[in-house]
């Protein structure tokens, strides 16, 4: 009963809160525009949908662009294993955290070649915004990871992430999380660095490399993206929320991503994106603020 | 068996270089003595790695204080085999890579130094004399300059050789005088000998490391010496930038880690400044590299970057040394031990690659490649192996080092070295994704999308005998990346020997990192079963609906290979983003007029220390020695009148 208690939580968090967590955005945007918008569940039956349809491959691909799908679903499923969600995680060592931005960059590094692969303009357009953007969004992460490391003694993401109430706890955990935010909001295409329900080819990022993409392929894509961000999301929630009482673990969770995405909505709803010009600098002031937060912890 | 392997070698060599009138003759000597060579030298490392204990050879030599000592203690093992195995595999390629080439076939005196090269190397590695490590490091020295202006039709290739020659020079006048005064301090020039005579305050003046940093950082390409790399590396026939890039830089830091064996203490300045050049080289190569066009001279750069990693865990293992915590300067060494290694073979596959693809293309430059995945299967699926693990990605090996320097860095940081961490941690981040943005730069231009020239569509993969070497290379990326354990237990008697520790205490402090290096590999495979099964899933969802189609070009019939993004285009955010850094030169014409019909559009990136600083300073110098000269012009007795006084001063002042 309890393995099975344990296998239900994590098919939940992997599967099911990934999909529901986009939906909240889109329906917060919705309510701040006055709109009714679309049901909570929609991306999943999106999902749903793309898995049983055929796929049109362009000639001009190989076997990469196939890999591409696959591959970025399948890293992000082992990032799952590493992290913390509602209960330890699977797999936890010294040193976690690395693998677990590394995997991320895995899954950027075959979606990047697979854009490429098409031959398309508009999609190496958005591999090359992809691949600057995140080689700036990684130190941010890593410093912001490394200051919760020296003050849990070790880059082990379950230990990092548990609730800390040393000295100057405060400071670096507002900042850390102020990176991770914005690391949060660079790494998963949302604004102000990407516009996921931009209609314009030139303006995407991560969209656009996805053009040729349909299909199951578009499915895992999603899918990888939607998990992407329920894990980042779930490790801010596990830095500032302690475990509640009355709703246990699993219940606090998902209060807290169901609270991300509210928020993550608002910040849509309340900016328009960044120049491409300009998200360099945002994501080198979360960079610095990362840093910042590094110095603090250890002075 | 190592001084046979070296004498198959040498004899090799000779009966190459003899023959060379007969080209089939010298290819198959060439090619029996490097394989029987290798092998012996192999068998001769596994031999001693396996008895645990170091086979020692000592001669008499008629050289003042030298003798012909050699010993296999895990350092010198572990660079033995970094060694033979890339010059093994690079070896075999090249015999096929020269008979391809019109120009290298004619070339007598490639496979002799090829060979001279070889041996060199391993030489340097074990030597156990100071005499003998200089002698055998000026052979490596000299043969690979010869080997970079073999080609020396082309005014690059010989202005290259002119940059190597010097710097090589200067690297090996510095390690003179280094030897000098250690020899002076210790009374011998013996290492073991010279190891245990070593006063214990030997490492504390400033004049060692800078004479290090010369010697050995010039020779390893660590910033700001690096500036003869990208010039040499290309200019060479590819087998052998795969054996200089690969390895003899690799020499380079066998050199430091040797010397601060020697030292047995090194102070706290040397970790600081190892740290901050590591991350300067590593940055700084990553960012030069973005900007390169030319495949060979984007390879080079990044030798610098990955050197620069390689620096970073010298510096945090010279931190353990210099605060006592054996645990830390292990994991520092180990990082940069395993990145040599895995750099190593990584590094050489993308040469032994650029090869293939620059003598299909009939270029270097990569904007004339495209779509060579589809042309040159095997070449670029090889070379995507060599692209993803330089980059860093797990499940290959360029992972497991980086993580190693990564955990070294977080060690540091309770070590009370907080800010040289800090550096170290950003550094490496800020590679990792860089590297990543310039290897999917230059693999998508070169082997995805469509073909852009005539020479793109008609490029075929090389023979067997070339693709073979490569295999290896990437098998042994794979290999290491999945399943750790027997590179990582070289690595630790290697670093074990480097702190002076005994095998049984660095294994028990090198262990948990060891374990978890293993869960990596686990992680690794865990992604490609899950990936699998996701294929299987997929075309089971599938069951065959598959239309082929053309790519979405938002409504526009009619793309050609002339609309894709190039490389400039890829790099550029980045490159605009680091101009300072960089200062790249543009230049654009366009014609004016209603319909502008002919557009004209570059981009350069100069190097900063040579071609910003060295050769301008080489300019000014010359200027003003030639405006003395002309000054000059008076009798001669004047000349002898000046001697004469500089003499009385001389004599004046010893009175």
């Amino acid at each position: 009963m309890e393995t099975l208690k344990l296998v239900a939580s994590d098919l939940l968090m992997v599967v099911f809160a990934p999909p529901i967590m986009l939906g909240i955005i889109a329906k917060t945007k919705a309510a701040v525009a006055g709109r009714k918008g679309p049901p909570v569940l929609q991306p999943l039956y999106d999902t749903i949908k793309l898995l049983g349809k055929g796929a049109v491959y362009s000639k001009t691909t190989t076997w990469m662009f196939r890999l591409g799908p696959v591959v970025s679903l399948a890293a992000v499923i082992a990032a799952a294993a590493l992290v913390p969600l509602a209960r330890a995680p699977l797999i936890s060592f010294n040193g976690d955290a690395i693998l677990f931005v590394y995997l991320f960059a895995l899954g950027r590094f075959v979606t990047i070649t697979a854009a490429l692969d098409t031959g398309s303009s508009f999609e190496g357009m958005g591999a090359s915004r992809e691949a600057a953007f995140s080689s700036f969004a990684e130190p941010a992460l890593i410093l912001a990871f490394a200051s919760l490391a020296y003050r849990s003694g070790g880059l082990t993401l379950a230990r990092m992430f548990a609730p800390y109430g040393g000295p100057s706890a405060a400071a670096s955990t507002v900042l850390a999380l102020g990176s991770l935010f914005v690391v949060l909001l660079a790494e998963n295409s949302r604004i102000p660095v990407d516009d996921p329900n931009t209609h314009l080819e030139l303006t995407m990022i991560h969209e656009v490399m996805v053009l040729d993409h349909g299909g199951p392929d578009l499915a895992f894509i999603l899918h990888g993206a939607e998990l992407k961000l329920a894990l980042m999301a779930s490790l801010l929630v596990r830095l500032v929320m302690p475990e509640m009482p009355l709703v246990g673990a699993v219940g606090s969770l998902i209060l807290g991503l169901a609270a991300t995405a509210v928020v993550i909505g608002l910040v849509e709803s309340s900016m328009a994106r960044l120049r491409l010009i300009r998200v360099p600098q945002l994501l080198v002031a979360a960079i610095c603020a990362a840093t910042f937060g590094l110095l603090l912890t250890l002075r | 068996m190592l001084t046979v392997a070296v004498s198959i070698l040498l004899l090799g060599a000779l009966v190459s270089a003899l023959t060379a009138r007969l080209p089939r003759v010298a290819a198959s000597v060439s090619l029996a003595s490097l394989v029987m060579g290798c092998l012996s030298g192999l068998a001769a490392a596994i031999e001693s790695a396996a008895l645990g204990g170091s086979l020692e050879i000592a001669r008499p030599w008629s050289l003042p204080s030298a003798r012909l000592a050699v010993s296999l203690d895990g350092l010198s093992i572990f660079f033995l085999l970094t060694v033979l195995i890339v010059s093994l595999l690079s070896g075999i390629y090249g015999e096929a890579y020269i008979r391809r080439s019109e120009g290298l076939s004619k070339c007598a005196s490639l496979r002799p130094l090829f060979l001279i090269l070889t041996a060199s190397m391993a030489t340097v590695v074990c030597a156990q004399n100071a005499v003998l490590f200089l002698f055998a490091w000026e052979a490596m020295a000299l043969s690979s300059f010869f080997l970079v202006i073999v080609e020396d039709e082309h005014p690059e290739t010989r202005r290259a050789g002119l940059i190597y020659f010097i710097c090589t020079h200067t690297a090996t006048l510095a390690l003179f005088v280094l030897f000098a005064i250690l020899g002076r301090a210790t009374g011998t020039l013996g290492f073991e000998g010279m190891r245990a005579a070593m006063p214990s305050g030997a490492g504390q003046s400033g004049l060692l490391l800078m004479l290090a940093l010369i010697g050995f950082g010039m020779k390893a390409g660590i910033a700001p010496f690096h500036f003869w790399l990208q010039e040499a590396h290309p200019a060479s026939p590819s087998h052998v930038s795969a054996v200089m890039s690969g390895i003899v830089i690799k020499v380079g830091i066998y050199g430091f880690l040797r010397l601060i064996w020697l030292l047995r203490s090194v102070p706290n300045f040397w970790a600081i400044a190892l740290v901050l050049a590591g991350a300067v080289s590593g940055v700084g190569g990553v960012l030069f590299a973005l900007a390169q066009h030319d495949l060979k001279r984007l390879l080079a750069y990044h030798s610098v970057e990955n050197i620069g990693i390689i620096a970073l865990g010298l510096g945090l293992g010279c931190l353990g040394l210099s605060h006592h915590r054996p645990e830390l300067a292990l994991l520092g060494f180990a990082g940069a031990i395993l990145h040599t290694l895995n750099h190593a073979l990584f590094k050489s596959l993308l040469f032994l690659g650029s090869g293939a693809f620059a003598q299909a293309l009939g270029t270097r430059n990569i904007e004339a490649g495209g779509g060579l995945l589809k042309r040159m299967p095997w070449t670029s699926a090889l070379s995507l192996v060599g692209a993803a693990a330089i980059s860093g990605i797990p499940p290959f090996n360029g992972f497991v080092s980086e993580w190693l320097v990564y955990m070294a860095s977080i060690s540091a940081v309770t070590a009370g070295e907080a800010r040289l961490a800090a550096v170290s941690i950003g550094g490496l981040a800020l590679i990792g994704g860089l590297a990543m943005a310039c290897f999917t730069k230059a693999y998508g231009t070169l082997c995805l999308g469509v073909p852009r020239t005539e020479a793109a569509k008609s490029a075929r993969d090389p023979g067997p005998v070339m693709i073979a070497p490569m295999a290896a290379l990437a098998a042994l990326c794979a290999f290491i990346g999945l399943w750790p354990g027997p590179a990582l237990s070289l690595v630790e008697s290697a670093a074990a020997a480097v702190c002076g520790l005994d095998l049984q205490a660095a294994h028990l402090a090198l262990a948990g990192f060891v374990e978890n290096a293993r869960v990596i590999g686990f992680v690794g495979a865990g992604v490609i079963v899950i990936g699998g099964l996701l294929a299987a899933a997929r075309s089971f969802l599938l069951g065959g609906r598959v239309t082929p189609g053309v790519t979405w070009g938002c409504g526009f019939p009619a793309p050609t290979a002339r609309m894709q993004y190039t490389a400039s285009s890829y790099a550029q955010p980045l490159t605009r983003a680091f101009a300072p850094v960089l200062g790249v030169r543009e230049h654009f014409d366009a014609s004016a007029g209603y319909w502008p019909e002919k557009y004209d559009f570059s981009t350069h990136t100069d190097d900063r220390v040579l071609d910003g600083l060295l050769v301008p300073l080489g300019s000014t110098t010359v200027g003003l020695l030639a405006w003395i000269k002309r000054r000059q012009k008076s009798r001669l007795q004047y000349y002898l009148l000046s001697v004469a006084v500089f003499l009385l001063i001389l004599l004046a002042w010893k009175l």
